[in-house]
C-alpha cells in the first residue's frame, strides 16, 4: 500500500475501521493503537492484498489478528482488567452530532448507550461477531473469511448473540 | 421484536467515529518513511492500477438474512443428533441459505449434506441399515410473522408439509422422500419451523438434476409440479394454488455414480413397475368375503377393512378415517381386533406365519410386496384392500405389484 492508496483507504474505510477498534478495545488510547498497527500492517503486507475480497473485511481481519496477538500478552490483558469502559466520555463525543430536539436526542443516545453496552458485555467471540455484521456491515461470509471460521460457525455466533441481546434488550426494545 | 433488534443494532453501532486527524497524519508519514526504504521492492501493480482495485473489489455480497436463522449444525445438535451436527460444518456440508417467498410461507433451505455414517441414528431398513444418507435442513416460517406452532402445541398437528429432495429424469410422482426410506424431524424456534429432512443418499445422483420441493399435505402433490417426461426436467406449476416451492441442489457430478444408482432404482422397485390396471380395480358392491378355513377370524377383518375404503393415504399416518399409509392401515384394522403390529412393514413381513403361495392366501391374509414398504390385506377371489398414494384406501387385484411375502397373523396370535 502506497501513501496514496492508504490515503484511499483512509478516507473509504477510515470511520469503520476506528469505530471497530474504539468498541472492540472500550478505550481511545487502545483503539489509537490498534487502528495505527492495523494501517501499517496492512502496508506492510500490500502485497499479498488479495483482490477477491473487499478491502474492509481485509483491513478487519488485520485487525482482528493484532488484536487477538495482543490479548495474548499477559501485560496487554493486565492493562484492558484497569481499564474502566469509558461509557460517558463516548455519550459526550456523541453529543457533537446536531439532533432534532435535545429531548429526543437525549433519549437516543441514552437508548445507543445502552445497546452498546449490551454488545460490549456479551462474550468476545460473540461480541466479535456481533461488530463486524452490524457496525461493519460485512456477510457472514466475509466474516467467516475474516476470523477463519467455517460460516456456519458464524451463523451460529451471529445467532446466540442475537438471542442473548433480545434478552437483555427486552426493555429497552419494547420502551 | 426482531427486525426491531436488528434496527436498533445497526444504528447504536453506527461507526460514528473517526481517528484523530493527527492519528492519520502519523500513520500516513510512517507509511511514506516505509516506502522510501523499501523503494527497490517494486510492486507488480502501479500504484494508480492497485487503487483501482481497491475500490473494484469492493464486493456486494450481502448474506442479510442469514443470521435469522439457526444453523443446521444447531438444528441437528437440538435434536441431540451430535455427530450430524458435526457433519453440517464439515467439508462435506454445502451451505445454501437460500429463500424463496410462495404464497403465505417463506422457506430457506439451509444447507445439505450427503454421505456415510453421518447420523448417530442411522436410519434402519428392512432390517437392514442404510447408512449412505442425504440431509437437509429448511427454515419454513410466516411471511407475515405469524409464529409457526411449536411440534408440542396442538395447532401443529394442523399445519403438514411435505419436504423432499428430487431427481430430474425420475419422476417426482414416485422417487421422493417416502419411497426413498426418508424421513423427517421438525422443531420450532422463534417462530420459525426447522425441518431436518433426510433420505437416501441422492449423491450418487449427481450428474442428473437434484432439486428440494416443499409443499402443504403429507404427500407429494403431482399438480405442484410438472414433470417433462421427455427432458426430465422438473418444475414448479405456476399456476399451482399453495405452497410449492422447488431448490436446485448443488450437484457435484463427480459424486455421480451411476452403477449404484442404477442398482438403488432396480433395489427400490417402486410404483413404476406396478400393473396400474390392476391396481385400481372397481370392487362389486355384491363383493363378499368369504371366510377362509384355516383363518376364520381373518374375513372378519377383511371385512372390516372394507368400510375405510375412499379414506385418504397419508404417509407415516394410522388413522382409518383421516389417512394411514399402508402399514398403518394393515396395523390399525389389526390393532381392532386386539392385535398390535409394529408400524413398519418390514417389521410386520416377519410375524405370523408363512403362507406359501397366492392359492392358499386367506382372507385377512397379509400380502407384501417387492415394493419394499407395501402392505395389503387380501379379501380373497385374487383381491386386496390397501393404502395407496395415489388413490387412498382402496381395492386392487392382489398380483398388482409383484409378491414378495404372505403371511397369515390373526389366528395365530389371536386364539
Amino acid at each position: 500500500m502506497t501513501g496514496q492508496e492508504f490515503e484511499v483507504c483512509i478516507a473509504e474505510y477510515g470511520k469503520d475501521i476506528y469505530s471497530f477498534c474504539r468498541q472492540l478495545t472500550n478505550s481511545r488510547a487502545e483503539a489509537d493503537d490498534l487502528y495505527q498497527d492495523t494501517f501499517l500492517t496492512a502496508v506492510e503486507l500490500r502485497e499479498q492484498i488479495n483482490c477477491g475480497q473487499n478491502p474492509k473485511s481485509y483491513l478487519l481481519s488485520i485487525t482482528l489478528r493484532i488484536w487477538k496477538n495482543k490479548r495474548r500478552k499477559a501485560a496487554w490483558r493486565k492493562r484492558i482488567a484497569d481499564v474502566q469502559p469509558i461509557l460517558e466520555e463516548r455519550d459526550a463525543d456523541m453529543g457533537e452530532s446536531a439532533e432534532p430536539s435535545p429531548e429526543e436526542c437525549f433519549a437516543r443516545r441514552e437508548r445507543n448507550t445502552l445497546i452498546r453496552n449490551a454488545v460490549n458485555r456479551l462474550p468476545e467471540r460473540l461480541r466479535i461477531v456481533v461488530l463486524l455484521f452490524y457496525m461493519e456491515d460485512l456477510s457472514t461470509a466475509q466474516i467467516a473469511a475474516a476470523m477463519h471460521l467455517p460460516q456456519g460457525t458464524v451463523l451460529s455466533r451471529l445467532h446466540r448473540a442475537r438471542k442473548l441481546l433480545k434478552k437483555e434488550l427486552e426493555d429497552v426494545l419494547n420502551g | 421484536m426482531d427486525k426491531a433488534l436488528d434496527d436498533a443494532l445497526r444504528q447504536a453501532l453506527t461507526p460514528d467515529e473517526e481517528a484523530d486527524f493527527r492519528l492519520n497524519q502519523t500513520i500516513l508519514n510512517q507509511v511514506k518513511e516505509q516506502r522510501t526504504m523499501t523503494e527497490n521492492k517494486k510492486t507488480k501493480l502501479s500504484a494508480a492500477a492497485a487503487v483501482a482495485a481497491l475500490v473494484l473489489c469492493a464486493s456486494s455480497l450481502t448474506a442479510y438474512g442469514a443470521w435469522r436463522y439457526l444453523s443446521s449444525s444447531d438444528v441437528a445438535g437440538n435434536v441431540q443428533d451430535f455427530s450430524l451436527a458435526e457433519a453440517f460444518s464439515g467439508d462435506l456440508a454445502h451451505l445454501i441459505n437460500e429463500t424463496q417467498n410462495c404464497g403465505d410461507y417463506r422457506v430457506t433451505l439451509l444447507s445439505i449434506v450427503s454421505g456415510e455414517s453421518l447420523s448417530a441414528y442411522p436410519h434402519e431398513h428392512n432390517d437392514s441399515v442404510s447408512a449412505d444418507r442425504t440431509y437437509a435442513v429448511i427454515a419454513i416460517e410466516h411471511r407475515d410473522g405469524t409464529p409457526m406452532p411449536n411440534p408440542s402445541e396442538a395447532a401443529y398437528a394442523k399445519l403438514e408439509f411435505f419436504a423432499s429432495p428430487l431427481i430430474g429424469g425420475y419422476n417426482p410422482a414416485l422417487y421422493h422422500i417416502a419411497s426413498m426410506s426418508g424421513n423427517y424431524t421438525d422443531m420450532t424456534e422463534d417462530g420459525i419451523l426447522y425441518r431436518l429432512v433426510e433420505c437416501d443418499n441422492v449423491e450418487i445422483f449427481a450428474d442428473h438434476d437434484l432439486y428440494l420441493c416443499v409443499t402443504e399435505g403429507t404427500f407429494y402433490d403431482k399438480e405442484a409440479y410438472r414433470y417433462d417426461e421427455v427432458t426430465g426436467k422438473i418444475s414448479r406449476n405456476e399456476d399451482y394454488a399453495g405452497l410449492n416451492v422447488l431448490f436446485s441442489l448443488p450437484a457435484d457430478a463427480s459424486k455421480a455414480n451411476p452403477e449404484k444408482a442404477a442398482e438403488y432404482i432396480a433395489a427400490l422397485g417402486v410404483a413404476s413397475d406396478y400393473v396400474t390396471e390392476k391396481l385400481h380395480a372397481e370392487l362389486e358392491d355384491t363383493f363378499e368375503v368369504k371366510a377362509g378355513e384355516e383363518n376364520p377370524q381373518g374375513a372378519e377383518a377383511a371385512e372390516y377393512a372394507l368400510q375405510f375404503i375412499g379414506n385418504p393415504y397419508v404417509w407415516g399416518a394410522e388413522s382409518l378415517t383421516e389417512g394411514t399409509d399402508s402399514s398403518g392401515f394393515t396395523k390399525s384394522v389389526y390393532a381392532h381386533f386386539g392385535v398390535s403390529l409394529p408400524h413398519s412393514a418390514a417389521a410386520q413381513r416377519t410375524l405370523g406365519t408363512r403362507v406359501e403361495a397366492l392359492e392358499n392366501a386367506e382372507p385377512g391374509d397379509l400380502i407384501f410386496y417387492e415394493t419394499p414398504s407395501h402392505a395389503a390385506i387380501y379379501l380373497g377371489d385374487g383381491m386386496v384392500v390397501h393404502a395407496m398414494p395415489e388413490t387412498g384406501i382402496c381395492t386392487s387385484e392382489a398380483d398388482f405389484d409383484q409378491i414378495e411375502e404372505i403371511r397369515r397373523i390373526l389366528d395365530v396370535s389371536c386364539p
